[in-house]
C-alpha cells in the first residue's frame, strides 16, 4: 500500500496522466489557452458530437430557463460562462469512464437538480453554479477509480460487505476520500474555488471557511438526493446531516416534499438526456 | 408514478399525472390511455416527459418504503435524521398514490 502523500501527489500529476482521458486533457488546455477566442473554444467542443448534443441538451432544458432557445455552442457558451462550461463539459466526458460504477450518474444528476432547485428557493444567485457543482460533487471517485481501479472496486466491495459508507472504506484502503482527491486534481485544473470548496467539504461542511452557504447547500442536497434514493454514490445509506448546514438552510418537512415533487420530472428528463446515446 | 420520456411511451400506457406544456397548461388529463397519434401530438407541441404508473429504482410502494428503510439503517437514531426520513416517506407515499 503507498502513503498518502505519494498518492497525493500521484493526483496532483493527474493532468498529465495518461489515466486521464485525451478529451478531457485538451479540453482543460483549451479552456486555459488565454490566447483563444470564444469562438475558438465553440469550434473546438463543436467538433465533439456527443458532447456538442448533450450541452445543448442541458442549456434547452427548462432547468436552466433558456428552453429551446439556444441554438449553437458559442450561445451556450456565452450563457453559462466559460468557467461553468469548462466544469460542466469535463465533467459529461470523465463520467463515460465510470460506466462499471453503475448509479453514480444518475446520483450526481439527482444531487445537481436538488441542489439548483434548493438554491433556486432559498433566492441564491448561483443557482446555476450549483447544478454544476452538483454535478460534480462526487468526481474524486471518478478520479480514485481511473487511477487505481483495483482498489477502488476493493473499496466498493467493502462498503457493500460490511455495510459501511464509500468514504470510510476509501479511507481503509486509499488513506484519502474522494472530497480530498477532487480538491487536489481541481486545484490543479485552475478551477474556481467556488466549485472546489463545497465539493471538498460536501461531508464537512462546517468547515468551508470561504463559501459556507454553498457548501452546506451541497451538503444537504447530497443528503435529500440519497435519502430519495436517486441512483447510487457507491453505498446505499444517508449520511448524517451537519447540524451547521441543516440550521444554515433552515429547511422545513414541507419545502422538503416541495424540493422533492419540483426536482422528480427534472431528474427523470435529465436521465434519459445526459446518458449515453 | 413515475416519469418517462415521452420518445419511450408506448400505445397503452396509463397516463397518472396529466400532461401539461411548459406554462403548466393541460393538455391530457390523468388517467388518459396513450395512442400513437396522441404521443406523436405531444412531441410536436414539445412535451418531453409524461408520467405513468411506478418508480424505475422500486416497482411498489412498500419496495421504495422498504429500500427506504434501509437506507436509513445507521443514522435513524441522530438529530434531524427521523424528520428527514419521514418527509421522504410521506413523499414517496404521494409519488404511488394514483
Amino acid at each position: 500500500m503507498q502513503t498518502r502523500e505519494a498518492f497525493h501527489h500521484e493526483m496532483q500529476q493527474m493532468q498529465e496522466l495518461s489515466t486521464i482521458p485525451v478529451i478531457v486533457r485538451k479540453l482543460l488546455q483549451i479552456f486555459d489557452n488565454p490566447y483563444l477566442s470564444l469562438s475558438d473554444i465553440a469550434a473546438f467542443v463543436s467538433k465533439d458530437p456527443v458532447l456538442t448534443a448533450r450541452l445543448l441538451q442541458v442549456v434547452n432544458s427548462p432547468f436552466f430557463g433558456f428552453k429551446g432557445r439556444i441554438g449553437s455552442v458559442a450561445q451556450a457558451l456565452l450563457l453559462l460562462g466559460l468557467n461553468q462550461a469548462k466544469a460542466l463539459l469535463m465533467g459529461m466526458r470523465l463520467f463515460d469512464f465510470m460506466k462499471e460504477m453503475e448509479g453514480l450518474w444518475a446520483h450526481s444528476i439527482g444531487c445537481a437538480i436538488i441542489a439548483q432547485i434548493t438554491a433556486r428557493r432559498k433566492r441564491m444567485r448561483e443557482a446555476k453554479e450549483l447544478f454544476i457543482t452538483g454535478l460534480l460533487h462526487d468526481i474524486g471517485k471518478v478520479f480514485m477509480y481511473l487511477k487505481l481501479p483495483d482498489t477502488y472496486r476493493s473499496a466498493l466491495e467493502m462498503a457493500e460487505k460490511n455495510r459501511i459508507p464509500i468514504i470510510d472504506a476509501e479511507q481503509k484502503l486509499f488513506q484519502s476520500t474522494h472530497p480530498e482527491v477532487a480538491n487536489w486534481v481541481f486545484e490543479n485544473w485552475n478551477l474556481p474555488r467556488y466549485f472546489i470548496e463545497p465539493i471538498r467539504y460536501h461531508h464537512k461542511p462546517s468547515l468551508a471557511r470561504t463559501w459556507p452557504t454553498r457548501s452546506a447547500l451541497l451538503h444537504v442536497a447530497d443528503i435529500l438526493t440519497r435519502a430519495r434514493g436517486f441512483g447510487s454514490g457507491g453505498d446505499s445509506l444517508v449520511p448524517l446531516l451537519d447540524e451547521t448546514a441543516w440550521t444554515r438552510l433552515a429547511m422545513s418537512r414541507s419545502e422538503i416534499n416541495s424540493i422533492l415533487w419540483e426536482s422528480e420530472q427534472f431528474i427523470h428528463e435529465a436521465r434519459s438526456f445526459l446518458a449515453d446515446e | 408514478m413515475r416519469f418517462i420520456s415521452l420518445d419511450k411511451a408506448q400505445d397503452g400506457m396509463k397516463l397518472s399525472r396529466p400532461a401539461t406544456n411548459e406554462a403548466g397548461v393541460v393538455l391530457l388529463e390523468s388517467g388518459t390511455t396513450l395512442t400513437e397519434p396522441l404521443i406523436r401530438r405531444l412531441l410536436r407541441i414539445g412535451v418531453r416527459s409524461v408520467c405513468i404508473g411506478g418508480d424505475p429504482d422500486a416497482a411498489t410502494l412498500d419496495e421504495a418504503l422498504d429500500q427506504l428503510k434501509r437506507r436509513f439503517d445507521l443514522t435513524r437514531n441522530e438529530a434531524h435524521m427521523a424528520l428527514l426520513e419521514s418527509a421522504v416517506a410521506e413523499y414517496l407515499k404521494e409519488l404511488y398514490a394514483d
